[in-house]
């Protein structure tokens, strides 16, 4: 057991981790919507644009619906910011910087990111609004589409592990570690030119847990269902759901980076910190555009496109590991 | 704290539409405010079709008898502070649709007039319908309004 | 120390008083709750092994064991059966003494199956035990009820034959080497004697398996466990889900793992973790399209027992592979993957209790079980509606609660052995078991009150109590895990392996997870969004009736409203896997020949394979 030292030291951890994730979040979020104007050939909104949203919305009143339980519909939001500020420190810039008693485990990170989904579902119910009904279950069939592919390619580094000949783990810090050097020529040593497939599974699904288009955005479909499950909320629980979901621009892309993009590829301490916000960057430039020139599926396709396309590359990969070749 | 959240609420307002009746033109002008040409995003104005998220409704159009409980209700949803901003003729007045000059209009059978008969206004931005340019002042204003609090 | 014997002693007489004191139900209530308050407190003394000071040595020539395996399983049999007989005096109406008779009987058998280390006892306890259960499944005396208890009764007598087939071999075998008496089915006897050698012993042995594996229940002949708990009461439906498939179907992995010498073969186990793997997907499959609670509930129970036969299969393929390697890493493998398999089997008899005690409660108050029709009980059941909230997220596997933890242990012995594939659709099977369990919870729960439910109120304390204490388990055994693996689990692990192993530093092997340190961290990220919430930011609420309406666009008239009753369709849910669960559903004819059928054929093919020599 680790002493009360230990855990004073982690939660400083927690919280500096706490702060990188939400300065890159806000800028990443600036950039998402800057991007998307001038996608549009609009001019888009200034830097503070993300903050000042979300500090408006805790100036607003605090109610609670009149179909709503209480309990549930005030703890969810707290639910989702709590789920995604353990996945921010539990996924690691780059490099760990900090120690792992929590071992950066692959399998907690996707368990933390089905939390972080249930909550949206919870309040989508919890709040009696029938526009919250209908977008909390399609947040069900969106997690059932995204979860296979997901895992499977979540886990093929880890278990890609054995083949470079570190052994078996499910660490973000071995695979993070395994990535160093060159592949061929002058490519880099990254699980990206390994399992190119995977990483397309990888990052579709992961694209459809930031909300992003083509399926990302079908819980909340404001052109259908207002707002999704967050329709019935307001004031400050809207903008604790708010914070909780700006962090996805960190949580999501670094989660990527770390296992197909080599994280931080061992370099010293500020290079590396720097590589891994370029690269972080440069996803969620990549997931901006896709994001614009898309246009929102049906549920349906999200189910057919997961579960037939993603999956076969996700397989596909999977054999490649097994087998080996 | 209190300049932060002036600050905040005047740098992201986030607007609700509300068509009450009429002839629909000032709705599709709207649109054009969202526009490349017009880009109100560079205000920090997000289209929210949600009273719960809304901060300014926009209504345009004016009050049928039928329609007064509708907006009534929707003005209730939004939460504190907010702000109305009337758009167009009808909705300062009930333009061409009722009898009388100004305020002073009389009921037809199925109009009652302006929307400040069924909810307290802060805006009124006339046109038939207004330009862009108008309906971007008139949200500005509203933003001033919003920046005092409530 | 009490001895075994004379807890079923004392379970017996109390069952045989119930009988005779039929004119008083009060009576009826405290004889059973003495005895099975006796039977808790014998076998928690057990569990630390004081001095013998009760027993009765040999007077029926019981051959009970106190170990580790034993300790467990009769605690998950006793404490449970504790709950029910609690459960049991305000939900059960309108009983004759027949139905305290028949749980005692039952539970006692179960304890007596429990400890016995012999496979003739274990044999005949569990008949006794299918027989009285019998009775309880068809309480309710109506047509639906004996039917369910007959297809359950005729499977299980089907299967016994297996058993008895294979225990007959055995005797021949004994017979023929000069052993006679009960004595010769005595596990400790076989593993020391070397009786069991060769072909004959291992087919006499997979008989005797198979016809355990129906009492799990593995995949294709899962049929008789929804239908035998839909019908029963609440009560049973929890004694047979939580008690009855674990103690009578666990000693089909006790005689593999403790013979493993004879099933060495690499496929054999790969062939066990494979219909692990069958009977966890398709039966969460089909319990997505159950419309009845208890029904959905007993589906759900199939697929969680198939993370037990995975983890009991992980941990004989590694056995083996140490057979092969004698590379010690692997027997950390076997108890990892044992270890797991056995605490997803406590713990899916803490969270399955916690269920079926609430749907029991929720039959009793609303008179209904239909998904469809319920709904907004939040409000008039709250204490119920948390508890069930709390049962379904370990069932889910959301972390800080115990499913978690087992299934975790689960995926990492699969990939420690080298079969991440298993550990994928386990995965897999738990974002299904999620979305499941949040049909029931939104549908029953949340959303709003059809309006029929007007009188509805809680449940009494005494049916609600017994669900409270197994969800605070839950929670217990989430954020501290390390209790139960070593003091329940870990025990129970030893035994089973075949060489003594050093109990790893870490108790939960691969997990090298704080709880504690995680459950910290969640909580501080809780009162951070408290705080934010809380904090005075400075608006004034807004003073309007219609105010906390639920926004419909204005209107709170017909259609919008009629959106308000929406519930999650599973339809929306079940649509990926609509072809798979047709066939299911024209297979599933409901017919008994039918799924004795399936077990024939089930048991030819599994039986030619032995035959063949590939498994």
């Amino acid at each position: 057991m680790a002493t009360l030292f230990d855990y004073l030291l982690i939660i400083t951890f927690y919280f500096a981790a706490i702060g990188l994730a939400f300065f890159f979040s806000w800028g990443a979020a600036w950039v998402f919507r800057k991007l998307s104007a001038r996608l549009q050939a609009r001019k888009g909104p200034p830097a503070y644009q993300p903050i000042a949203d979300i500090i408006k919305l805790f100036g607003k009143e605090r109610f609670i619906p009149r179909l709503a339980n209480k309990f549930l519909y005030t703890l969810s939001p707290l639910v989702a910011l709590s789920a995604i500020l353990i996945l921010s420190f539990m996924i690691p810039p780059g490099t760990p910087f900090w120690p792992g008693p929590l071992a950066f485990d692959l399998i907690v990170i996707l368990y933390f990111s089905v939390m972080f989904s249930l909550a949206f579902v919870i309040a989508g119910w919890a709040s009696g609004s029938p526009w919250g009904k209908i977008g909390a279950s399609r947040e069900v069939a969106m997690i059932l589409s995204v979860e296979l592919p997901l895992a499977i390619a979540l886990l093929i580094p880890s278990l890609a592990l054995a083949r470079v000949g570190s052994g078996f783990s499910l660490s973000i810090t071995d695979v993070i570690a395994a990535q160093e050097g060159i592949f061929i020529w002058f490519l880099p040593n990254w699980f990206l030119f390994h399992y190119p497939l995977a990483s397309v599974a990888l990052f579709l699904a992961l694209l459809t847990k930031s909300w992003m288009r083509p399926f990302g955005d079908i819980p909340e479909a404001e052109q259908e269902i207002f707002a999704g499950p967050l329709t019935e909320y307001g004031g400050p629980l809207l903008g604790i759901f708010e914070l909780a979901r700006l962090f996805r621009f960190y949580v999501f892309t670094a989660l990527f980076v770390d296992l197909y993009l080599g994280g931080g590829d061992g370099l010293i301490f500020p290079l590396n910190l720097l590589v891994f916000l370029v690269k972080c960057l440069v996803i969620v430039i990549i997931m901006t555009i896709i994001h614009v020139a898309s246009a929102r599926y049906r549920i349906s396709h999200a189910f057919k496109w997961f579960l037939t396309v993603c999956l076969a590359f996700a397989v596909f990969s999977l054999i490649r590991v097994l087998v080996g070749f | 704290m209190m300049g932060l959240m002036s600050w905040a609420r005047g740098k992201s307002p986030w607007i609700a539409v509300l068509h009450a009746g009429g002839c629909n033109n000032c709705d599709i002008e709207v649109l054009d405010v969202l526009t490349p040409r017009f880009d109100v995003e560079r205000l920090g104005v997000l289209w929210k079709q949600n009273p719960r998220h809304a901060d300014i409704l926009i209504t345009n159009g004016c009050v049928s008898k039928h329609s007064k409980v509708f907006i009534k209700r929707i003005y209730d949803q939004m939460l504190a502070p907010k702000k109305v901003v009337a758009l167009g003729s009808c909705a300062c007045t009930g333009g061409i649709y009722v009898e009388g000059e100004g305020r002073n209009v009389e009921e037809t059978h199925t109009i009652i007039g302006g929307v400040d008969k069924a909810i307290p206004v802060d805006v009124y931005v006339p046109g038939c319908p207004p330009k862009p340019e108008a309906i971007i002042q008139g949200v500005a204003i509203a933003i001033e309004k919003l920046k005092k609090g409530d | 120390m009490i001895d075994p014997a004379i807890v079923i002693i004392v379970l017996y007489i109390a069952a045989a008083f119930c009988l005779l004191g039929k004119k008083i139900r009060k009576g009826n209530d405290v004889v059973a709750l003495l005895a099975i308050g006796f039977a808790l407190l014998a076998v928690v003394l057990n569990y630390f092994y004081l001095p013998l000071w009760i027993s009765v040595p040999g007077v029926f020539g019981f051959a009970f064991t106190i170990n580790g395996y034993t300790n467990l399983i009769a605690l998950i049999a006793t404490f449970i059966g504790f709950l029910v007989v609690v459960y049991s005096v305000k939900y059960i109406e309108h009983r004759g003494s027949s139905y305290s008779l028949f749980v005692l009987l039952t539970i006692g058998s179960l304890i007596g199956m429990a400890y016995s280390w012999n496979l003739f006892w274990v044999f005949l306890f569990a008949e006794v035990a299918t027989i009285t259960s019998t009775f309880l499944i068809a309480h309710h005396l109506k047509s639906p009820s004996f039917e369910g208890g007959l297809k359950y009764l005729s499977i299980q007598i089907f299967a016994s034959l297996f058993v008895v087939v294979g225990l007959g071999f055995i005797y021949q075998e004994a017979l023929a080497s000069g052993y006679s008496g009960i004595g010769a089915f005595s596990i400790d006897f076989l593993l020391s004697s070397g009786l069991l050698t060769g072909f004959i012993g291992k087919f006499s042995l997979f008989l005797i398996f198979l016809g355990f594996l129906v009492k799990v229940p593995s995949f294709p002949i899962h049929t008789w466990l929804p239908d035998a708990s839909t019908v029963a009461p609440a009560s049973i439906s929890t004694l047979l889900h939580a008690m009855m498939i674990k103690v009578a179907g666990m000693p089909a992995f006790l005689i593999l793992l403790l013979f493993h010498s004879l099933f060495v073969s690499i496929n054999f186990w790969l062939v066990i973790c494979s219909l692990g793997i069958l009977t966890m997907l398709i039966c969460v499959i089909i319990a997505f399209a159950q419309n009845d609670l208890k029904r959905l509930l007993a589906f759900d129970s199939v697929s969680q027992m198939g993370y037990v036969i995975l983890g009991m299969g992980i941990g004989g393929l590694a056995i083996s592979f140490y057979d092969i390697t004698t590379d010690p890493v692997w027997l950390v493998v076997a108890a990892g993957g044992i270890t797991a398999g056995l605490f997803h089997l406590l713990n899916h008899s803490l969270f399955k209790s916690v269920l079926f005690f609430s749907a029991g409660a929720i039959e009793h108050e609303t008179g209904t079980r239909d998904i469809n029709q319920l709904g907004g009980l939040l409000q008039a059941m709250p204490k119920t509606g948390y508890v069930m909230l709390i049962g379904s997220l370990a069932i889910a596997g959301v972390p800080l609660l115990n499913g978690f933890i087992s299934k975790w242990m689960v995926y990492n012995a699969c990939i420690s052995a080298g079969q991440p594939v298993f550990a994928l659709i386990a995965i897999f099977t738990s974002a299904l078991t999620l979305a499941v369990f949040l049909r029931i919870l939104c549908s029953v729960f949340l959303g709003n009150s059809p309006g029929t439910f007007e009188g509805v109120h809680a449940a009494p304390r005494s049916m609600f109590t017994p669900s409270l204490l197994l969800a605070i388990g839950c929670i217990l055994f989430g954020v501290f895990p390390q209790i139960a693996i070593l003091f329940l689990i870990l025990p129970a692990t030893t035994v089973l392996l075949p060489v003594a192993i050093t109990p790893p530093a870490n108790p939960l092997f691969w997990v090298s997870l704080d709880l504690f340190l995680l459950g910290t961290l969640l909580i501080i990220g809780l009162i951070i969004g408290y705080l934010l919430y809380r904090i005075k930011w400075g608006a004034t609420p807004s003073e309007a009736e219609d105010k906390t309406m639920p926004f419909t666009g204005g209107t709170l008239k017909d259609p919008y409203l009629k959106v308000e009753e929406a519930r999650p369709a599973s339809t929306v849910f079940s649509y990926p896997f609509r072809s798979l669960l047709n066939g299911v559903r024209r297979s599933h004819t409901g017919l008994v020949n039918m799924y004795i059928l399936w077990f024939v054929l089930f048991a030819v093919l599994m039986l030619s394979l032995l035959i063949v020599g590939w498994i």
